[in-house]
């Protein structure tokens, strides 16, 4: 249920980026996608087949770009891949992690045909 | 032609839950966003705390469920103002349902609003309602591997009540590797054991939420 309320406000959110430019038909969208976003890509490509019917993106493929959960030590300031989502510096041990990515979750840019 | 559009894919809600938030702290309402799996016990901890702190501040209660209005009937029979929403198979609640419920609920006055979301761990956690923190509410017989599995929820919420702890003897569950697991994935997260049978943990879950209260209002 969830997917296709986003793919929903997805749809609105090509309208509004293809309003007033020559634009026949949406051929692909790029969606940046974190891996800690609770967002399943399977599902949401399918939501947006079923939202799409009748609109410019008919038929457009999705390419997710998928981020990894990367965090910084805010003791020490090491980067680290965050692995099994435990949220400790692999150097220092600090549990003040910042979290740099892997909370995305965005539409990056679509490709059309004019 | 490549159209570069770089928009936020929960902005919408984003936006509205920025809203929520404003009516809140302008209202100088403190909001908790109750988030935990079907039957965990989020209504029966909402119970209790209502019991023991409606005598010293104003409490209001939304509840969200798919269907029924079974939870806000138990917990308006504590003489709180209550609103039901029903999200007719929705997930999750969004800010735009919680705004809209505002129109009709009178938020006004009170000190503390409790949200009682969809029971369900995982989309919930994704969708800001405009509340002041996040409390996931788990139990025991769910067991442990819970924060390991669902760590979004557990990351973003404030306070963790492990409910129905008196059926520890019974489930093979070790409480010391959940809140590892928990507070491996978030070391700033409270953890609470609960027990809405026999009463453990009452005390301590009331005191939590008025020590908030009390560090709001040293913050004027």
């Amino acid at each position: 249920m969830h997917e296709l309320s986003i793919a929903s406000n997805l749809i609105n959110i090509v309208k509004h980026a293809t309003e007033g430019q020559e634009v026949s038909r949406v051929t692909s969208l790029r969606i940046v996608i974190g891996e800690m976003s609770n967002v399943v890509p399977d599902c949401l490509a399918f939501a947006f087949e079923v939202a799409s019917k009748g609109t410019l993106a008919e038929d457009a493929r999705i390419d997710f770009v998928e981020k990894p959960l990367v965090g910084r030590c805010l003791d020490c300031g090491t980067e680290f891949g965050i692995r099994d989502f435990l949220f400790r510096c692999p150097d220092c041990e600090s549990p003040k992690i910042e979290v740099v990515s892997g909370r995305e979750f965005f539409l990056e840019s679509i490709e059309c045909e004019q | 032609m490549e159209i570069k559009v770089l928009s936020n894919l929960l902005k919408a809600n984003d936006a509205i839950a920025e809203q929520n938030r404003k009516t809140f702290r302008e209202n100088k309402v403190t909001v908790y966003n109750l988030i935990g799996s079907p039957g965990a016990g989020k209504t029966s901890v909402l119970e209790v705390a209502i019991e023991r702190l409606k005598g010293q501040y104003r409490i209001g209660v939304i509840e969200g469920d798919i269907a029924t209005s079974r939870d806000a009937e138990r917990i308006a029979k504590l003489g709180v103002e209550t609103l039901q929403i029903n999200t007719r198979g929705a997930c999750h609640l969004d800010a735009n349902m919680i705004a809209s419920a505002l129109s009709e609920f009178p938020y006004q006055g009170l000190d503390m609003l409790f949200i009682e979301n969809v029971g369900n761990l995982v989309c919930p956690a994704g969708y800001a309602l405009g509340e002041d923190a996040k409390i996931v509410v788990i139990s025991v017989p769910e067991g442990e591997d819970k924060p390991a599995k669902y760590p979004l929820i557990f990351r973003n919420a404030s306070l963790m009540l492990l409910n129905k702890i008196d059926l520890i003897p019974y489930c093979d569950f070790d409480i010391e590797t959940m809140k590892q697991d928990a507070l491996g994935v978030n070391p700033a997260l409270d953890v609470i054991g609960t027990s809405c049978t026999s009463g453990e943990g009452a005390e301590e879950w009331a005191a939590w939420l008025t020590s908030r209260m009390q560090q709001r209002d040293s913050r004027g």
